[in-house]
């Protein structure tokens, strides 16, 4: 599922569009949770390090 | 001497380590044909000259926005050591920079900075076997006490001594596919997150009072310093004997306090993550990217430096949309004005108007740059939110010295010449009528804000505006004051960045929305 549709939780990246959130550490294979949603954005924790992202971003990224 | 560059991520305590290893021997300046600010100091070891130059926090040192390009630039110029700084609890992600360095066939160290946070964390570092497996020096130190920097200096002299090794070039999911193996061998450990934090201010219901509460954080104390100073000045009569001296003397001490106070909460705020966080939450309500906040928030302290630094904004109607909003921001000089001028009304009343003045801040800059946005849908936000953790009062109090002390010089300055300059005029006869006087002031002010408060002193022999103006005038005077135009250095600024008919443009922009503003008091008194 993309990760604009994921709950509160935690997950695993499948897919990623865009290659500059690669540069990020938004890579396929690394784990991820979702910490808190709303307002469309997500607040996201990757590897330890934390982003706010904004659902459209999110809509790019493939996780399950 | 001995080039070495700093690159690392935001907020990995580059600048932090760049203090402790220069202390005031650096200094500042922007990279040729950028606006991008980069630092550099020398430090003597050993016989050898370093300089050290501290360049901007980027997530790759692949050009694309301003910061990346600056990064690259530099490291094209080809330094004789990298430093590349790591934060030890997110080494899964600030490792990144290090292979692009050593990609390029950079002689580099790597720093593993604030181990102490990531010992609290649980988290053990087995350097050593990361040094191996990288075959590059590996530091670990708390910069913000100091703690690793001699290990450092002697790692810069001994990768000297070495050829750099081949490294083949990676795709981004290589690199982090690398460093997931590297860790897996070198660190053992989790890094502990403080959700509640985040997951209050970033509640759908919680976020707007809590960004109200951080700005009321910022500006009260402020408030409450120059309520403060204001009494205290009020019994230095003697002041008023020494004329034009008096005047500069008078201001000088009135700004000195409350800017101090002001840099020292904006620092703490900055380097506590509280201002990365406020930036993500109010990117819901703003119609510029989050990233719009940062240029705005430096505004705080000085528009001109708003305006360059909108250049993190990567879509240039966004860019352009918040460099117009920048000059509705109130800075650190007319922030002090309004509050010294404020101070004169009764407390209840100071309150009332101050807050409102916040209220036409947020809305005129909000409104701007949605107009000049056309209209249109913004980038999607996508920030960092660095680890919450509490600041290096040494740094804060450092940072916020050389700032204050470097603004009071400039009030000094300028003060001088608004209070001679209101002198001259004044004695001259030219402006004799309240209006011609009002006006003259106003138009000092447009040299630099602070030019106001001077002339004001001279050519009405008092700040009072209660004893110059009627209740509404004054209040009027204040609101025009507040958003009337930008000052010179800023049109100057915005003229360098975007044009002079986008110059021009902005000061006629604000002189309309100060007038509308300015009809309030007179619409609603």
């Amino acid at each position: 599922m993309k990760l604009s549709e994921a709950g509160e939780g935690k997950y695993k990246i499948r897919r990623v569009k865009n290659e500059k959130l690669m540069e990020l550490g938004f890579v396929p294979g690394r784990g991820i949770e979702v910490v808190r949603r709303g307002r469309g954005r997500l607040v996201i924790v990757i590897k330890g390090e934390k982003f706010a992202v904004a659902e459209e971003i999110a809509e790019g990224i493939e996780v399950d | 001497m001995i080039k070495i560059a700093l690159v690392g991520h935001p907020n990995v305590g580059k600048s932090t380590l760049f203090n402790a290893l220069t202390g005031l021997r650096q200094r500042t300046g922007n990279w040729p044909g950028k606006t991008v600010a980069v630092s550099w100091g020398d430090v003597d070891y050993k016989g050898l000259k370093l300089r050290f130059v501290d360049l901007p926090g980027t997530y790759s040192i692949v050009g694309e926005s301003e910061a990346e390009k600056v990064v690259e630039e530099y490291l094209e110029t080809g330094p004789d050591v990298v430093v590349v700084v790591a934060d030890a609890s997110t080494l899964h992600e600030s490792l990144y920079p290090l292979l692009q360095v050593l990609e390029r066939g950079l002689r580099a160290v790597l720093l593993v900075n604030m181990m102490d946070e990531a010992e609290k964390m649980g988290i053990e570092i087995d350097l050593e076997k990361m040094e191996e497996a990288l075959g590059i020096p590996v530091v670990g130190a708390v910069a913000r006490r100091g703690e690793g920097i001699n290990e450092l200096l002697n790692a810069v002299l001994r990768v000297l001594r070495v050829k750099p090794k081949k490294w083949k070039r990676r795709s981004a999911r290589e690199r982090y596919r690398f460093i997931d193996r590297l860790l897996s061998k070198c660190v053992r450990g989790k890094p502990e997150r403080r959700e509640a934090i985040d997951r209050l201010l970033f509640h759908p219901l919680f976020d707007l009072p809590l960004i109200f509460l951080t700005f009321l954080a910022l500006l009260l104390p402020v408030f409450y310093v120059a309520s403060l100073t204001e009494s205290i000045i009020e019994k230095l009569a003697w002041l008023e004997v020494l004329g034009i001296l008096g005047s500069i003397m008078e201001a000088v001490l009135a700004f000195l306090p409350m800017i101090f106070t002001f840099y020292f909460l904006f620092t703490v705020m900055e380097d506590s993550g509280i201002l990365a966080r406020v930036a993500a939450a109010v990117d819901s309500y703003t119609p510029f990217p989050g990233t719009g906040f940062f240029p705005l928030a430096v505004s705080f302290g000085c528009n001109v430096l708003g305006i360059p630094a909108t250049r993190i904004i990567k879509d240039e109607r966004y860019r352009k949309s918040v460099g117009m909003a920048v000059p509705f921001i109130l800075c650190s000089t007319r922030i002090s004005v309004l509050l010294f001028l404020l101070a004169y009304f009764p407390r209840a009343v100071a309150l009332f108007l101050g807050l409102a003045i916040i209220f036409l801040m947020l809305l005129s800059t909000i409104f701007t740059s949605w107009v000049f946005a056309g209209f249109s849908r913004k980038q999607p936000l996508l920030l960092e939110l660095p680890p919450l953790r509490a600041p290096s009062l040494k740094t804060v109090i450092n940072l916020s010295i050389v700032r204050t002390s470097t603004f009071i010089l400039r009030i000094a300055l300028w003060v001088s010449i608004g209070a001679i300059l209101g002198e001259l005029l004044s004695s001259a006869g030219v402006f004799k009528t309240l209006p011609a006087k009002l006006a003259f002031n106003l138009f000092v002010g447009f040299f630099a804000k602070e030019l106001t408060l001077g002339s004001l002193s001279t050519l009405f022999g008092t700040f009072d505006l209660l004893q110059i103006l009627s209740f509404r005038g004054a209040v009027a005077f204040l609101l025009f004051y507040s958003f009337y135009t930008p000052c010179l250095p800023t049109v100057a600024a915005i003229a360098g960045e975007f044009g002079k008919k986008q110059a021009l443009i902005s000061i006629l922009w604000s002189l309309l929305i100060a007038s509308v503003f300015a009809l309030i008091p007179f619409l609603i008194f």
